[in-house]
């Protein structure tokens, strides 16, 4: 998170905005509570992948929940059906190299699958973490995000 | 046989518990024209919280017989020979340990500058080794 997104979060929140205004904040109980920066990796992610993040009983369901949705009959007013080929395809790279699951489209698909109900939500969240690397925010972020450089309150 | 005598003199540059507010500097300068040199220490103190960038201090001289240049940054008049950080620890403390001044500078200045978010306490103190007499 930035200086700038730390604050704002901070004074979205009443009790973390509490925690700032004490004559010496809790920065580290501020950081705590704030979610982790997150930024993305490229990750390709096989079949071997999917079932190793997800378990062999997810994994599968999942696999299978893909197979049947690239083999389905939609109709032409199903609103992922200009996707279909696509995920076709996609499925195919699944069994050989791998998808890659920090990438915007993968991402976007993964999201729009679980959005129709095609997929696990949570499952389609585990398989993007793939390629997340998760940045807890620092205490120091907190006091710059806390305090202005001539020493006045920013929050 | 001969005895030598040293006579020493102490100078506050910075008085101990001054306070240098977020994005203020404060200076202090001693005439060493004359003398054998001295004995230099420093100290910065955070308070809680500390500061969101730390406090630095800094030791400079002037090469002027002349009289002791105005207190100011590194530049045409002040060149910088040692500096220390006081970090950003809450309630941190920060001293310089032994800074000699040498026989030959003719003028010494301490600054204390760099810290934003928080006020920090600084000071610094020089023994002057003034003179030496033989009798």
């Amino acid at each position: 998170m930035t200086i700038e997104q730390i604050r704002a979060a901070i004074q979205a929140d009443p009790a973390l905005l509490a925690l700032a205004r004490a004559d010496v904040p809790d920065e580290a109980a501020i950081a705590a509570a704030l979610p982790p920066g997150i930024a993305l990796r490229e990750s390709f992610v096989t079949e071997r992948g999917v079932v190793a993040a997800l378990g062999v009983l997810d994994g599968e369901q999942f696999l299978t929940a893909l197979e049947s949705f690239a083999g389905a009959a939609l109709t032409s007013e199903h609103p992922l059906a200009p996707y279909q080929p696509g995920i076709a395809r996609q499925l195919a790279w699944l069994k050989r190299d791998g998808i890659d699951v920090g990438s915007t489209p993968a991402r976007d698909l993964l999201d729009a699958l679980a959005a129709a109900g095609v997929i696990n939500a949570e499952h389609a969240a585990v398989i993007k973490a793939l390629a997340e690397v998760r940045t807890p925010v620092a205490d120091m972020d907190v006091r710059r995000a806390i305090w202005n450089d001539d020493g006045s309150r920013a929050v | 046989m001969s005895n030598t005598t040293l006579t020493s003199t102490v100078h506050t540059l910075v008085a101990a518990g001054t306070s240098n507010a977020a994005g203020a500097t404060k200076r202090g300068t001693a005439d060493m024209r004359g003398s054998l040199g001295g004995f230099l220490q420093l100290k910065i103190t955070n308070g809680a919280p500390g500061p969101t960038a730390q406090c630095e201090g800094r030791v400079l001289v002037a090469h002027t017989t002349g009289t002791t240049p105005a207190a100011a940054s590194a530049g045409a008049d002040w060149k910088t020979i040692w500096r220390f950080g006081g970090g950003t620890a809450n309630n941190g403390v920060t001293e310089s340990g032994a800074i000699e001044v040498p026989f030959g500078a003719q003028h010494v200045e301490v600054e204390f500058t760099g810290n934003t978010g928080q006020a920090v306490t600084v000071e610094a103190v020089m023994t002057k080794v003034a003179s030496a007499a033989t009798a």
